[in-house]
């Protein structure tokens, strides 16, 4: 990873076009901006698209880039997971817009408790994995709400749905995660509470 | 709860994620930068440029394949060495029988006697001129006086000697075997001294000069309207001994092929403010010089550029303000290579030296620029510095206006040193501040030019 002064040093090059600067930030935050991007499909290269249409966003606005505190790398990571996020939702919003599901389902799925030690045998790839593995509209309100924090009234607003739906899906996305996990690990959940 | 252990571990699993660096990933991304952010290229100057440069390069080439200037020499070296007929207004030839025993006695660059008697001619500065009865007198230039003197002294075999009037010595008509003729110039009359009475060798030596005038006068012969028709003055006598005399046609001018290794002091400064610190320049040229006249020539010079500028004179994108709002001075530090294509005019007709005066433009490729800022973050705050490097951002084709002049001396018939000094101004802003970057210096330099020869030097390369 890039200390402070080279980070400073390459997004200035990279305001001036710079390929040098531009391929050394692009390597440098790569694998922090594709854990975010690989998150939101399941095909490679999908992710490989939205990376790179992140990275094309952030080249051509870096020169109105100001750190927003003292701590520059952590700064440029907050405002690069941003603009990674919402390039993500840009590609849902193009290739699933109609996949989402408009109301509740009244299927409930019967799962076993989840013991802690349970959990706790779950490798973070799994999850990842899982989370690869569910449904477009699904895996985006979960990656939004758990992983980025979003409010449903913001997922709606994103996503130009309501915020019930945005609700229902998530709910939905929690089932079918653990089922995905219970299905490789045998694991026990409740019933989904909302 | 559970589902908050759940998205919890869903976090933690998000944040431990790190997909490895793929370069295939870069590849894309370059397309999709090169598709929507172009790097900035110049191609018009680019395109001039190398155009300029294969045409230079490509007529050197052809000229050291063809090599026109040999098959000139060698046609003027034919020319020469063809003897000139001479003949007389009888249409004999007057080419003279060159005899191997006889005594020569050379009188100067264009005189040479082939003696064979005692009969001598002293001219009043002194040169023994033999004129021997029975010989040849043969002038190479015949229209002129030997040595041009006003006095000429005819001597006895006895060693007496007769003052005469400036006379023209001429070739032996060989209608009159074994005289010599002397003609008169002021009243066109030729004048055959006698052959010396031997039993009078020895003369007084108290004897005046106008006494022996006197003798001489009786002994003389005068011969009327000796005619010397035009033909004879006019046409040189080469002899076996005298040099080929290779002239040079009228009018006819060299071209030549040459390269320069250069080095020199080189400062730079904005302005008419303060210099900058001095720097070496060194690279080396290559050029044709058309007739002896106009040169064209271009090369390859590094040097630096060491300057300080204000911010009023610094000039970057308008993102760097956001940087340093309280900028102080920049400090510069540049690597340029320089390309100049440049027009000479020599002055002068010398073969070893000559003045010269040259214009062009030159390119400059800022290899490596390193810029220090001195600025503050706020007004009331310290002063600050960072430095920022720049490498192989910036080019800027045929945008320096050169202005110089020189003199140029041959030490060679292929070497020549010159000094030039010059002054490069910019036409548009240099570097990342774009700054209007302004070079002054001497350009000491050794001008080689390969292909010459002795007999072909007439061009100072430079």
């Amino acid at each position: 990873m890039l200390s402070a002064d080279e980070l400073t040093y390459h997004v200035e090059g990279c305001a001036l076009n710079n390929r040098e600067s531009q391929k050394i930030l692009y390597s440098s935050f790569y694998g922090y901006a594709m854990a975010i991007c690989d998150r939101y499909t399941n095909k490679q290269e999908d992710a490989v698209e939205i990376l790179n249409d992140g990275f094309l966003k952030v080249f051509r606005e870096i020169h109105h880039y100001q750190p927003a505190y003292a701590d520059v790398v952590s700064s440029f990571k907050g405002w690069l997971r941003k603009i990674m996020v919402y390039t993500a939702i840009d590609h849902f919003r193009k290739y699933h817009k109609h996949r989402m599901v408009t109301q509740l389902d009244n299927v409930v799925y019967q799962v076993p408790a989840v013991h802690e030690s349970a959990i706790d045998k779950i490798s973070y790839e799994e999850i990842i994995r899982a989370i690869q593995e569910l449904s477009p509209g699904y895996r985006t309100v979960l990656n939004l709400f758990v992983i980025e924090g979003l409010s449903h009234d913001e997922i709606a607003g994103q996503l130009g749905i309501s915020t019930g739906t945005s609700k229902s899906n998530l709910s939905k996305a929690r089932r079918q995660l653990q089922k995905i996990l219970y299905k490789q690990n045998q694991i026990q959940v409740a019933k989904n509470a909302v | 709860m559970q589902s908050e252990e759940f998205d919890k571990k869903i976090i933690e699993a998000a944040d431990h994620h790190h997909p490895a660096y793929d370069e295939q990933a870069w590849t894309k991304m370059e397309k999709l930068l090169e598709l929507h952010l172009p790097l900035k290229k110049d191609d018009n100057r680019k395109i001039l440029f190398l155009l300029l440069s294969f045409l230079l390069l490509g007529g050197g080439a052809w000229l050291f394949i063809s090599k026109p200037w040999i098959q000139n020499t060698k046609t003027t070296q034919t020319i020469a060495s063809v003897q000139q007929p001479v003949t007389n207004s009888s249409g004999q030839n007057m080419n003279p029988v060159h005899k191997d025993n006889t005594n020569k006695e050379a009188t100067g660059e264009n005189n040479k006697l082939i003696n064979n008697n005692n009969s001598t001619i002293i001219t009043g500065t002194g040169t023994h001129i033999s004129s021997p009865v029975g010989s040849n007198i043969i002038s190479h230039n015949p229209s002129a006086n030997l040595l041009g003197d006003k006095n000429i002294y005819v001597t006895s075999g006895a060693g007496k000697k007769t003052s005469l009037k400036p006379k023209t010595l001429l070739r032996t008509d060989k209608n009159v075997p074994g005289v010599d003729i002397i003609k008169d110039q002021q009243d066109n009359k030729a004048i055959i001294p006698e052959k010396p009475n031997t039993n009078n060798a020895v003369a007084d030596e108290n004897t005046s000069d106008k006494n022996i005038q006197k003798k001489d006068d009786n002994t003389t012969t005068v011969i009327n309207n000796i005619n010397i028709t035009a033909d004879d003055k006019k046409n040189p006598v080469v002899t076996k001994d005298s040099p080929v005399k290779k002239n040079k046609p009228a009018g006819k001018k060299n071209n030549s092929f040459f390269f320069s290794l250069s080095t020199g002091p080189d400062i730079s400064f904005l302005g008419s403010k303060d210099l900058g610190k001095t720097k070496l320049l060194a690279g080396v040229g290559l050029g044709y010089t058309f007739k002896d006249r106009v040169t064209l020539k271009t090369g390859f010079y590094t040097g630096r550029k060491v300057y300080t500028a204000s911010p009023d004179e610094y000039h970057p994108p308008a993102t760097f303000w956001n940087y340093y709002p309280y900028l102080e001075n920049v400090n510069a530090n540049c690597k340029v290579y320089e390309i100049p294509v440049l027009l000479s005019y020599n002055f002068g007709n010398s073969s070893k030296q000559h003045w010269f005066a040259t214009t062009g433009l030159s390119s400059y490729l800022m290899k490596k620029e390193t810029y220090t800022y001195s600025y503050k973050s706020i007004p009331t705050g310290p002063t600050l510095s960072r430095q920022f490097t720049l490498l192989d951002i910036n080019k800027h084709y045929f945008s320096v206006l050169t202005l110089s002049a020189g003199y140029e001396r041959a030490i060679s018939p292929k070497i020549s040193i010159m000094a030039e000094p010059y002054l490069k101004l910019p036409l548009t802003g240099i570097g990342y501040g774009k700054v209007k970057l302004n070079s002054g210096g001497i350009l000491f330099s050794v001008g080689i030019k390969p292909f010459s020869s002795k007999k072909n030097q007439h061009t100072l390369p430079h």
